[in-house]
């Protein structure tokens, strides 16, 4: 009797340790969100009052038209929307194209072309970084949209994602439509693309996300004000932004769009980012 | 006259190469128009750039000026440079604590997410948040957070505790970086954690359970055991990202204050594209590369060791 009970006791204080760590950690994950959130809303003098308050007294939007003002937000957004998109779709692309061919087609060079790029996967970007800059201004790539897209535009780890996928898809498909007279290019985009239609997805995801998240290269290849992507300007936010409240206003406008679609589907951004575990 | 008979022996050969490259040919159009646009992208800018960087590193290169050859020089100065060994240095002390973060607090969380715990799929979403933001913006969040009249000073002095320098002090300024690194990825490793937990054997844990173990028993003989490679692979991938430390040091400190947060990939960028030496931020580069590299077969040892 007595040992139950103790057990029954140890099982309860082991249960209420579980919830208050699980809630310390979701506490500490959420709270710099939160205070971002409610900073933004709050005059200055409130914002950095000697006793923090924890929500706005008047909540206040000022700071979100007053930022566009101060840094061109507008253009930031389509700078970097307009490359994150055009990254996502070619570098999707051409990737699934690639990987389809090492996953189910036999040419000449195959084991080489395999071999080469594997080897180039573990050469950190940040090496590259200076010849490419070197030569893109080189061909009056500075400061242009084509600059910041360009080395993303091909992902060695889709092809490596994509080659796996498509391996288990039975070639027997593309050898009937061989059969009735389909072209090459044809099977790939109407028969294998199709059918790869959530390992794309997933890819695509991560291409966009990798791309949205980038500060090195577009810092370097364009850091012209009105060329500068969203997180080249956040990273000199501080130099416009003469209180905090206005930089937490434009923390939250930059997160919105990636926020809501994760808010949206969830599920997939969880297994695709889980997916891309070898990023880069 | 005689150049008929040489020309037909000249051809012969070449014909015979023909009838032996030209079906593979014939077979692998199809192919390479597939291929084509990954394969230009991979040689212009992933192939070229790299053989192109180790060829600058020998040299003395800048903006305006033609590449002279330097020889060793540019490593002859890496090694005497007091600011690289710094940045090595503080990259190392970085890797080492938020790899040893990275795989051991993700994995006591995904233990606990994966009990049947009430709102654990809401705890999943929150510390999931910041893996979808971007460094950029985590690193701008938390410098706020840290700033000297920001809302952890104010805090810390209404509890009556003293204000600290956060950012001013050089240790202080290197943990709030290191603690920036962990807090972004933990709920990346997690999951990871957590899909490698679905694959651990149902029977082994019960055996346990039937033999008597306790669940923390149980846990620590049989389940985290189970996650070896899983904690290998993590430890590997953290590796890798931490010797890349460049975002947070740049947002939060430029890598001060007196270079205390200065890594290797922002001394690259700074030598490069502040200073415009590129042939010496080549050099940087390579080392990086070379220190990867290396790591990266260090980690394969470990590995096989591991999974044997």
């Amino acid at each position: 009797m007595i040992q139950a009970d103790s057990r029954g006791a140890a099982r309860v204080v082991s249960r209420a340790l579980m919830y208050l760590v699980l809630l310390v950690a979701v506490l500490l994950a959420v709270l710099p969100f939160y205070w971002t959130v409610a900073g933004s809303l709050m005059q200055p003098a409130e914002l950095y009052s000697q006793i923090p308050h924890l929500w706005p007294s008047h909540p206040d939007l000022s700071a979100y038209t007053r930022i566009f003002q101060l840094v061109p937000m507008g253009q930031y957004f389509f700078n970097s929307l307009l490359t994150s998109t055009v990254t996502m779709v070619v570098a999707t692309l051409v990737s699934s194209a690639a990987g389809y061919t090492f996953a189910q087609l036999r040419f000449a060079g195959r084991r080489l072309w395999f071999v080469l790029i594997l080897a180039t996967l573990m050469v950190p970007y940040q090496s590259r970084v200076i010849p490419l800059f070197v030569m893109f201004t080189q061909y009056g790539l500075f400061n242009t949209y084509v600059g910041i897209v360009l080395p993303g535009l091909a992902s060695a780890f889709g092809l490596f994602m994509m080659t796996q996928f498509f391996r288990s898809v039975p070639p027997e498909l593309r050898e009937a439509a061989l059969i009735d007279g389909a072209h090459e290019l044809r099977i790939f985009f109407q028969i294998y693309l199709p059918l790869a239609r959530p390992a794309v997805a997933t890819l695509a995801l991560l291409m966009f996300l990798q791309s949205w998240d980038q500060l090195l290269w577009p810092l370097i290849i364009a850091p012209r004000p009105d060329m500068r992507t969203l997180q080249v300007g956040l990273a000199f936010i501080s130099q416009y932004a003469p209180t905090l409240n206005y930089q937490m206003a434009a923390i939250v406008i930059s997160v919105i769009p990636v926020v809501a679609a994760f808010f949206l589907a969830q599920r997939q951004f969880i297994a695709g980012i889980a997916a891309g575990a070898v990023k880069q | 006259m005689s150049a008929a008979p040489a020309g037909a022996v000249a051809a012969r050969p070449a014909a015979r190469w023909l009838d032996r490259v030209g079906p593979a040919l014939r077979r692998s159009w199809p192919a390479y128009l597939l291929l084509l646009p990954f394969l230009v992208h991979f040689v212009v800018v992933v192939a070229y750039p790299f053989l192109y960087s180790i060829y600058l590193s020998f040299f003395q290169a800048g903006l305006n000026e033609d590449p002279t050859f330097v020889g060793l020089r540019n490593y002859a100065r890496l090694v005497n440079d007091a600011e690289f060994r710094l940045a090595l240095l503080n990259t190392v002390d970085y890797t080492v604590v938020v790899v040893l973060a990275e795989t051991t607090i993700p994995l006591g969380l995904a233990l606990l997410l994966n009990e049947p715990l009430r709102g654990r799929t809401l705890a999943r979403i929150a510390l999931f948040l910041p893996v979808i933001t971007s460094y950029v913006v985590v690193a701008l969040i938390w410098s706020i957070l840290f700033n000297e009249s920001g809302v952890v000073n104010n805090g810390l002095q209404a509890t009556h505790l003293h204000s600290q320098p956060f950012f001013a002090d050089g240790r202080q300024a290197m943990a709030i970086v290191m603690a920036v690194g962990v807090w972004k990825d933990l709920g990346y490793y997690m999951i990871i954690y957590l899909a490698a937990l679905q694959a651990v054997p149902h029977d082994l844990v019960e055996a346990a359970a039937i033999d008597g173990a306790t669940r923390w028993r149980s846990i620590w003989h049989v389940t985290i055991p189970s996650l070896r490679p899983v904690t290998y692979f993590v430890a590997s991938i953290a590796t890798i990202n931490a010797m890349q430390l460049f975002t947070q040091s740049y947002v939060m400190t430029q890598g001060g204050p007196l270079n205390a947060t200065l890594s290797v990939v922002q001394l690259l960028y700074r030598d490069a594209f502040v200073h415009l030496d590129f042939g010496y931020g080549s050099a940087i580069g390579t080392v990086l590369l070379l220190l990867l590299v290396a790591l990266s077969f260090f980690n394969k040892k470990i590995s096989d060791f591991v999974s044997r």
